[in-house]
């Protein structure tokens, strides 16, 4: 059982890649719909807000629930179960645009069960790469993971505008149909269902109450972590990292129009930053292996932060 | 804009390989947990970057909000190098250590 089958026809790692790749085209195609149709059904920014945050808020407060649960359950058939229940979420809200029915409030609880679905969805996908792709091969495996996330992000958005435009249901429909099939491909895949030793812990879980069982759980990953030197560093500076970098955006935004740029330099600057990303994304294989991963994080943190300052050169 | 070039081609190159960390360092009946830990921890973050890149650049203007967020950026970097942990961080613990550790966060006997 030495022979390593070469990433390109691990067939389990492919059908888990095309199903997430398409299931997350999913919800990029229905970004942008989904506000637009809001704002045009109730002529409300504030009301398109809300669905977007109730969506964001579901999932934060579901997700480590969720989270325990995955390394409880069966996780071939959580993730096949949620997938399944997301297309239903789908194709409910698609059906109500279609019949002309559909109100401010069935957005708002369709987006709450979608993010529920999401949260159960996820932690399933990043725990199946770890089972299905031999070790050697998981930085190639997770910079494919890489290029589908920015390739998802670059590609939906405007596709989505423009199956908006053949009319307003199309979104959702697709929507509807990119779950089902991701529900398939993963059928295919075979996700593990559980880790091989876990068999002692589930014992042990009946003999806990359940509320209290899952605070521990949770816990136990966190502490797991503190106790990691050099893990933990690295994790507090990517952290840091993910909130300064997310600010850049604004101060760019306003950096462009200072300089006399229109919105449609703007958005070419924006367009710009995606295409760099999946540029970095395709190169992520090759050079994520230069260097050791605590000094590879110094080198981005520092090219990071000069290449910021030197955008506000003249 | 033409040094954001670095910061799109050597950004993902950081998510794959701390994925890959993760992946090989966590105990497997773990990862599901660590997966949302983490997910926590960078989106419980994530709307406060706007808000206050937006401060920044009402208060300062666009360039200097801009010179400012790199200059913080670099000094994380700064404290980030005089951790003797993180400089020498590989990402591959001990497999012994390893499996201990995992066996040892699981079962219980308080």
């Amino acid at each position: 059982m030495t022979d390593i089958v070469p990433l390109r026809r691990n067939v389990r790692f492919q059908l888990l890649w095309i199903g997430s790749a398409v299931s997350e085209l999913g919800p990029e195609l229905t970004r942008l719909a989904m506000p637009l149709l809001v704002l045009a059904l109730t002529g409300s920014p504030g009301l398109a807000g809300v669905v977007a945050a109730a969506r964001t808020v579901a999932f934060l407060l579901v997700q480590i629930p969720a989270g325990v649960w995955v390394d409880r359950w069966d996780r071939r058939r959580t993730l096949i179960s949620a997938q399944g229940l997301q297309a239903v979420v789908s194709a409910l809200l698609a059906a109500l645009v279609l019949a002309d029915q559909v109100q401010i409030w069935h957005f708002v609880t369709l987006a709450v069960l979608d993010a529920l679905c999401a949260a159960f969805i996820e932690p399933v996908v990043g725990t199946a790469i770890r089972g299905i792709v031999p070790t050697s091969q998981l930085h190639s495996a997770y910079a494919q993971e890489e290029s589908r996330t920015h390739a998802a992000g670059l590609v939906g958005p405007p596709l989505g505008g423009l199956l908006y435009s053949l009319g307003r249901a199309v979104p959702f429909v697709v929507d509807t149909v990119t779950f089902l099939a991701a529900a398939i491909f993963y059928a295919l895949a075979k996700v593990p269902r559980r880790p091989a030793n876990r068999s002692q812990a589930s014992t042990r879980e009946e003999q806990h109450p359940v509320q209290g069982g899952m605070r521990r759980e949770a816990v136990e990953a966190v502490t797991w972590l503190w106790r990691r030197r050099g893990l933990r560093e690295v994790t507090a500076a990517v952290m840091v990292l993910n909130l300064l970098g997310g600010a850049f955006l604004i101060p760019l935004i306003v950096l462009v129009g200072e300089r006399g740029g229109s919105a449609l330099t703007t958005g070419a600057v924006l367009a710009g930053l995606g295409v760099g990303g999946l540029a970095g994304a395709l190169l992520s294989g090759r050079l994520g292996k230069l260097l050791p991963p605590g000094r590879l994080l110094l080198v981005v943190l520092t090219v990071f932060g000069a290449a910021l300052a030197a955008t506000a050169l003249p | 804009m033409v040094p954001l070039v670095f910061i799109t081609l050597s950004t993902p190159s950081l998510n794959v390989v701390l994925n890959v960390v993760v992946a090989r360092m966590v105990p497997e009946e773990m990862l599901g947990r660590m997966g949302a830990v983490l997910s926590m921890g960078s989106m419980a973050l994530k709307p406060f970057g706007p808000v206050l890149g937006g401060a920044l650049a009402a208060a300062l203007g666009g360039a200097v909000a801009l010179v400012l967020l790199g200059a913080l950026i670099g000094m994380t970097a700064a404290v980030a190098a005089l951790s003797r942990e993180l400089r020498a961080f590989t990402g591959e613990a001990a497999p012994s250590e390893h499996d201990a550790a995992g066996a040892d966060a699981h079962p219980g006997p308080a």
